[in-house]
């Protein structure tokens, strides 16, 4: 609706990476185009995400769970809130920068659902929104999603 | 143009939003993001204002997150459906 709206400068879409990005990366036709369809007024806020992990999970910072990731990335899977979501790829870049491809993807149906489950033990890791990271666990590390490659350490 | 008023402008004429008007909104946007109330809001639900607001800087920053993220999509297996 908003890249088919009158450029008046009426009709504002306060948009985010899921749809400025992801989402028409994963469609094969794309309703709209942002990079020819939008104008950027201004970046306004930013969100975090963060690596959270089960207590049982024995380390202590995310040095030492990048290094347990890389060596029992074939028995370690993370929760996410779905498929392509910001969530999904922040464990993927996880997975990207500690050397650890094996680790298995489990997608949720949001992130309530992943949550209790991570509560719960059934999955030992999942990657958040940061509002998230302050419930009933503790996050080992809390960083943007943008930034993981400078960040992460 | 007052010697033509009839004439439209290119900027009003030609598809996308005209440079007054995104500047004016971008205007309005700092004026927002500057206040400490604004700020306090954003925090309270998790998030942290920009500093580096403006219409070039977000352009910057959307071709910066897809380069950044375009690989790990790719890198994932995320085919478009």
């Amino acid at each position: 609706m908003v890249s088919r709206a009158k450029p008046d400068g009426y009709t504002l879409l306060f948009g985010d990476t899921s749809c400025e990005v992801i989402a028409p990366s994963l469609l094969k036709q794309p309703s709209y185009d942002p990079t020819k369809e939008f104008e950027p007024i201004s970046l306004v806020a930013t969100s975090s995400t963060a690596i959270v992990v089960h207590p049982s999970v024995p380390a202590t910072t995310l040095k030492e769970f990048a290094v347990y990731a890389r060596q029992n990335q074939d028995k370690l899977s993370y929760a996410s809130a779905g498929v392509g979501t910001v969530t999904h790829l922040a464990g993927e870049s996880f997975k990207q920068l500690v050397g650890a491809p094996k680790i298995t993807h489990i997608p949720y149906r949001g992130a309530g659902p992943g949550l209790i489950d991570l509560i719960a033990g059934v999955v030992p890791m999942m990657s958040p929104m940061s509002r998230a990271k302050c419930w009933a666990f503790t996050a080992r590390a809390r960083f943007g999603y943008w930034r993981f490659a400078r960040r992460v350490h | 143009l007052k010697a033509a008023p009839e004439i439209p402008i290119a900027s009003e004429t030609l598809p996308g939003t005209s440079g007054v008007i995104v500047k004016k909104v971008a205007d309005a946007t700092a004026s927002a993001i500057a206040h400490p109330e604004f700020d306090r809001i954003l925090q309270a639900a998790g998030l942290e204002a920009r500093n580096d607001i403006g219409s070039d800087k977000a352009k910057t920053f959307w071709t910066s997150e897809r380069q950044h993220l375009l690989p790990i999509i790719k890198a994932a297996g995320l085919e478009p459906q």
